[in-house]
């Protein structure tokens, strides 16, 4: 079974620009297993994360198996998972 | 919309990041004028057709979050007009509390029923079948529905086999619990503050961003610059509103560090709140005297009860909310102290509006907009030293969810009158509210008490609240498990 470490972000800007959400959106995934197809299982971690750039204009920073995502969205790291998932 | 995080989000954020920033940096008319274009940069429009539209729209929502009024569409007015230090020092602000920015609105239709692209012009066609008006008529290349004689009564949508009929209704009105929002001669949303309960449904659900409540973000943070004795109160439901990093114990240390003198729990005024229902309910309901009790301390809830049932008026509780008793209670103490409560709602700026109220809480400010304040000032919570926070008994600190305030009058009723059985039935969002009260109203919650609150879930479902609202049950849930004060019974 795939393991998929998502780790998000949780300083005031980011929390300030939805890293929360951010967050319910990843675990709501784990409800669309059947739907999805997938057999992968995703682990949601939360911490202060620090960037190479100005972390204020980055956020909200996400991190995705050691990638990176910075100004993230919540159908852009869901889609990343599922990427990942299908590979 | 509820909960999902969106551009209209994002420009609700920036706007009282932006004007936390401002206050703590120093304004002056110049740089108010400037923030629009730091928050909607660039030349191509984002979010609407144009970028001057956005900008325009950003400053109306800059004014609102100063506590100013919206400008006339006519007028050539800067965006920091009527911004002076007296408005700063009197730090109040007019009605209306939610404002629609109209040239934001949509102008979406009002409620109607519609036939979508799912039509199969089938054989049967029951939606006609089921009409009691005959509204629906096939076009040569579609069914229509006649608005004119359309009754809204939905049962062609229900027989259709293809769910090709749905109701349509405008977000912001199908929002409002108290049938608050109508239309103006062009068709874009309008708020009858006579009936408006400020509960903020419809800020969070209009797509358009249209909809804003003022706010006393920029006179309260003003007032912290210039190092103002004030004392924040916290509603219940604050915990876990900041991120995970943000232990309650952390988000008082970061108010002190943010320029408050000391921070207090709400909850201790929902305690002794909660007494004071325990005992009524005992000698007054639960003896028949009194017909029902009914909860106040969501002020939506209690107007919409007042507004729409005022025969009943008499069986709401006449306890002090919990925001002013907690308040009057620092005010014991410390006289000079001036009040700013942080809550999930905007409902609770009404509440403070009222001339009874504004000698008590000086300031009312949602945890979105504190967190404006975190940003501004950069507050790091993973940095922080959290300080104590033990004020309240587990009764009180269960106010912030559906059920809880219930919950704690009845724990409170079974500590003090053990051989006394509290009936209770409770109702969120204030349709239900205004159910259940039919019924009280009917004579079916004879001897029950009645808790309502106007958001699905409770505080933690507050319109200024930042944390997804079943994260923030649990949370809420988990602190006050952990609260080491027992409710003290009084001598009544």
């Amino acid at each position: 079974m795939k393991s998929i470490k998502v780790t998000v972000c949780v300083c005031t800007h980011c929390i300030m620009n939805g890293a929360m959400d951010i967050i319910e959106s990843v675990e709501s995934l784990k409800k669309l297993k059947y739907e999805i197809r997938h057999n992968a299982k995703i682990g949601v971690d939360t911490e202060v994360l620090h960037t190479e750039h100005d972390h204020t204009a980055s956020c909200p920073v996400v991190k995705i198996d050691g990638e990176v995502i910075e100004r993230a969205t919540n159908e852009q790291v869901m889609s990343k998972i599922l990427s990942i998932i299908r590979k | 919309m509820r909960g999902i995080y969106t551009p209209v989000t994002k420009i609700r954020r920036q706007v009282f990041s932006e004007i936390a920033r401002l206050a703590f940096e120093g304004w002056d008319h110049d740089k108010v004028e400037e923030l629009p274009y730091k928050i909607i940069t660039g030349e191509v429009p984002q979010y609407r057709d144009s970028i001057f539209k956005e900008r325009a729209i950003v400053g109306e929502r800059i004014r609102l979050a100063m506590g100013l009024p919206l400008r006339d569409v006519n007028e050539n007015a800067p965006v920091s007009k009527g911004l002076d230090d007296d408005m700063l020092i009197n730090q109040t602000y007019e009605m209306p509390l939610v404002n629609v920015i109209p040239f934001a609105c949509n102008a979406c239709d009002e409620t109607s029923f519609m036939v979508t692209d799912n039509c199969r012009h089938c054989l049967a066609h029951p939606c006609v079948s089921v009409c009691p008006v005959g509204a629906i008529s096939f076009q040569s290349d579609r069914t229509v529905i006649d608005k004119e004689k359309c009754l809204k009564c939905g049962r062609c949508r229900d027989a259709c086999p293809y769910s090709a009929i749905v109701k349509y209704e405008r977000p912001c009105a199908a929002a409002c619990g108290v049938n608050a929002i109508g239309s103006d001669h062009l068709g874009r949303a309008k708020i009858d503050p006579e009936k408006c309960v400020a509960c903020g449904q419809c800020i969070v659900s209009c797509p358009f961003g249209a909809i804003s409540d003022k706010s006393q973000l920029f006179q309260l943070a003003c007032a912290l610059k210039n190092g103002e004795n004030i004392i924040a109160e916290v509603a219940p439901a604050f915990v876990g509103q900041f991120g995970p990093a943000a232990t309650p114990e952390k988000v008082k240390a970061a108010l002190k560090e943010v320029g408050f003198a000391d921070v207090v729990e709400v909850a201790v005024g929902a305690d002794i709140g909660t007494l004071e229902e325990a005992h009524h309910y005992a000698k007054e309901v639960s003896t028949g005297e009194a017909r029902f009790l009914a909860t106040s301390c969501c002020p939506a809830w209690s107007v919409m009860a007042k507004n729409t049932f005022p025969e009943i008026g008499e069986y709401m509780s006449q306890a002090l909310t919990p925001m002013v008793a907690t308040a009057r209670e620092i005010k014991k103490k410390d006289e000079k102290a001036k009040v700013c409560f942080i809550g999930p709602c905007s409902a609770k700026k009404l509440e403070a509006m009222r001339r009874s109220i504004r000698s008590d809480v000086d300031y009312v400010i949602t945890f979105e907009e504190l967190m404006g304040i975190f940003v501004a000032k950069g507050t790091d919570f993973g940095q922080i030293e959290g300080l104590p926070m033990c004020d309240a008994a587990e009764e009180g600190r269960g106010y912030g969810v559906s059920g809880g305030v219930a919950q704690a009058i009845a724990s409170a009723v079974h500590k003090l009158y053990p051989h006394v059985d509290v009936k209770m039935d409770k109702a969120e969002g204030l349709q239900n509210c205004k159910k259940m009260l039919a019924l009280a109203k009917a004579g079916k919650r004879e001897g029950y008490l009645l808790e309502g609150m106007a958001c699905v879930g409770g505080c933690v479902a507050g319109a200024g609240t930042l944390q997804p609202i079943n994260k923030a049950t649990v949370a809420v849930n988990k602190f006050k498990t952990q609260s080491p004060i027992e409710l003290v019974p009084d001598k009544k």
